[in-house]
């Protein structure tokens, strides 16, 4: 019988190799042993998916090697959710999506792996989505932050219309915008109005942290 | 007089002419000196001729880019695409109706006439006006999509990069089929007329691939297509907007004449360790910035980083002024003046 210790390690090399079937086996030894499933999840499968985060931030992963880790987290948290003791508190809900006109969604993705590594309840809503969706899924779940995402110039500015539609139905400042992409600026991120702005994955995690403790 | 045409090809066999030549890229803003929307100018062969002519009548650029959008080649199998009416078409793949679904689905690709396929026809078509209009004193350059680019745009680039991992085999049959197809799409535009094929290898990117996927999965496929554009007499060029490109892997399997490029390639810290480091090896086009200069910038903005890349690039040839990818579709006109602009104001310093 491995050791907690043993599984866990196991779980996080799994995901790193973006290995499914062993980090299946991984997960299911957890459930077994009756490893804390919260502690499975954050010290094995989501730990794993921020070396890779890191790894890609470096230059020292892509999107293949990301691709495969991220379906090996997720099919991991699916076994390993059922057996979460209490119903865990994350740490918020973000609604996130890339802007109406874009369809690049790497970056967003990647970014909401992230989230999710750190147990944040993330609503994606894919890309190329209108400004209304953005704020009818925040009413509908009830959300903490909106998260957007725009590599296209000729979008961006439409981030702008969301927070505006946010203010008129009275959501802001209750519900906090942190916005990202490639030609996206801390200056940009001010000018429309937004609460964050992070230039990579893993600090956008920090920026949402942040914004959650109203810092 | 010197002719566009010829400062382009001085710049490219690393001479100096007059001054350095200057393309930005005008492709989807080039539509709006008639005021068409997008919609109709990307489904009107003739109204894209017409606007890129004109355009360059106005903006005074060296040479003619005849990129339409991305998702040309991946409809010439039956991929669906979105016309936005001021915007970029868009393969519907990346919303939510891609033609392949499944990985089964790779094997089903089959050889299609690029002639007569649906929008590679156009861009022929665009090629044979433009090339036979301007093609004596100007540039023209064709453009294809590579095989692992144009097959993205028919699954999502995030499942194509799981499949290749776990159905190699497969990926790699649809990869064949359709590089067949661009190499006839490659030799349809070289016999209506341009000078120089630009092959868009975005994949050889630090951020995307690494360099042995990208040697698996596009460079062993594509390599024929430059070959093919050689035999013809005609130049190949690169063009790869990514970060971090690998110059070394894209050297390997086209040995272009010139790379366009956006950001400084990977291991290259600044314009002059690029110079230093692959300047010899290939003519660099590029880099002025898209989105901060371009689109945000003034017009004042566009010749100081103009100068800046001429006085880091230019010296000995080897050189063009380039937008680092199309120019915005959006950004002012004036703009791409701006860099022409540029070029005439810093030439080439007599030794
Ligand atoms: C890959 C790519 C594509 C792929 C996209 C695949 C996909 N599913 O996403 C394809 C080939 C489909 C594509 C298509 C097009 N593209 Co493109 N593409 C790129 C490219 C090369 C890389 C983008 C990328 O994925 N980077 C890697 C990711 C990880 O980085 P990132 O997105 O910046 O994300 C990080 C951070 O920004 C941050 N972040 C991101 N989102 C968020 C959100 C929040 C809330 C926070 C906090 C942080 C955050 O964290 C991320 C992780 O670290 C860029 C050039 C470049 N190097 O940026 C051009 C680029 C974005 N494309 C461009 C263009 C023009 C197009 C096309 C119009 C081309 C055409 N003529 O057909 C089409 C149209 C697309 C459309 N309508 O949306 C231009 C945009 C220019 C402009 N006007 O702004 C660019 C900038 C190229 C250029 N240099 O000119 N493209």
């Amino acid at each position: 019988m491995a050791t907690k210790e043993e599984i866990l390690a196991g779980l996080a090399k799994a995901v790193i190799d973006g290995d499914v079937d062993t980090a299946k086996k991984w997960a299911q030894a957890a459930i077994d042993s009756n490893i804390d499933a919260f502690e499975a999840l954050t010290k094995g499968c989501q730990q794993g998916m921020k070396v890779m985060g890191d790894r890609y931030s470096a230059g020292e992963a892509y999107i293949p090697e990301i691709m495969l880790s991220a379906d090996a987290m997720y099919t991991t948290m699916d076994m390993l959710r059922p057996h979460l003791k209490a119903k865990a508190v994350a740490p918020g809900t973000i609604v996130m999506g890339v802007i109406e006109g874009d369809v690049h969604d790497i970056g967003k993705n990647i970014v909401k792996m992230m989230l999710e590594a750190s147990s944040v309840n993330v609503v994606d809503l894919g890309r190329d989505v209108p400004i209304a969706a953005f704020v009818d899924k925040v009413k509908e779940v009830n959300a903490n932050a909106i998260g957007m995402s725009s590599l296209m110039t000729t979008c961006m500015f439409k981030m702008k219309d969301v927070v505006d539609m946010l203010v008129e139905q009275g959501l802001k400042p209750k519900v906090k915008v942190m916005v990202g992409g490639a030609p996206i600026s801390e200056e940009f991120a001010k000018s429309v109005g937004a609460d964050g702005y992070a230039p990579d994955a893993a600090e956008a995690v920090k920026v949402f942290e942040k914004l959650m403790r109203g810092a | 007089m010197v002719t566009s045409l010829e400062r382009i090809v001085a710049a490219l066999t690393m001479q100096e002419a007059d001054r350095v030549p200057a393309g930005p890229l005008v492709c989807g803003a080039a539509r709006r000196v008639y005021g068409i929307t997008y919609d109709k100018a990307a489904r009107n062969p003739e109204l894209w001729a017409r606007s890129l002519i004109q355009s360059q009548k106005m903006i005074g650029h060296d040479g003619f880019l005849l990129l339409v959008d991305l998702s040309v080649e991946c409809a010439a199998w039956g991929q669906s695409v979105d016309y936005p009416i001021e915007s970029t078409p868009i393969t519907k793949a990346l919303k939510g109706d891609p033609l392949i679904k499944t990985t089964e689905d790779y094997e089903k690709l089959e050889y299609v006439d690029a002639r007569k396929a649906n929008r590679m026809k156009d861009v022929i078509k665009i090629a044979e006006i433009v090339a036979k209009e301007k093609g004596k004193e100007l540039g023209v350059m064709g453009f294809v999509y590579g095989p692992a680019g144009t097959l993205s745009m028919m699954r999502g680039l995030d499942k194509m990069s799981i499949d290749l991992k776990r159905n190699p085999s497969a990926v790699k049959k649809a990869l064949k089929v359709i590089n067949d197809v661009l190499l006839d799409y490659t030799v349809a535009q070289m016999e209506a007329g341009v000078h120089a094929i630009v092959l868009d290898v975005l994949f050889a990117s630090k951020f995307i691939w690494s360099r042995s996927v990208y040697d698996e999965f596009e460079g062993q496929f594509c390599t024929k297509i430059a070959d093919e554009v050689r035999k013809h007499n005609c130049v190949v060029i690169l063009h790869n907007c990514g970060q971090a490109t690998y110059f070394d892997t894209m050297i390997k399997w086209y040995k272009p004449t010139g790379i366009s490029i956006h950001y400084l390639p990977d291991g290259v810290t600044s314009l002059q360790d690029l110079k230093e480091k692959w300047g010899k090896q290939t003519a660099i086009l590029g880099l002025m910035d898209c989105p901060k200069t371009l689109y945000m910038g003034t017009e004042e903005d566009v010749i100081r980083e103009a100068k800046a890349q001429i006085e880091a690039l230019a010296p000995g040839g080897g050189f063009l002024l380039c937008s680092g990818c199309e120019f915005p579709p959006n950004a002012s006109l004036l703009n791409a003046r701006a860099m022409v602009e540029a070029c005439k104001m810093f030439p080439y310093k007599k030794s």
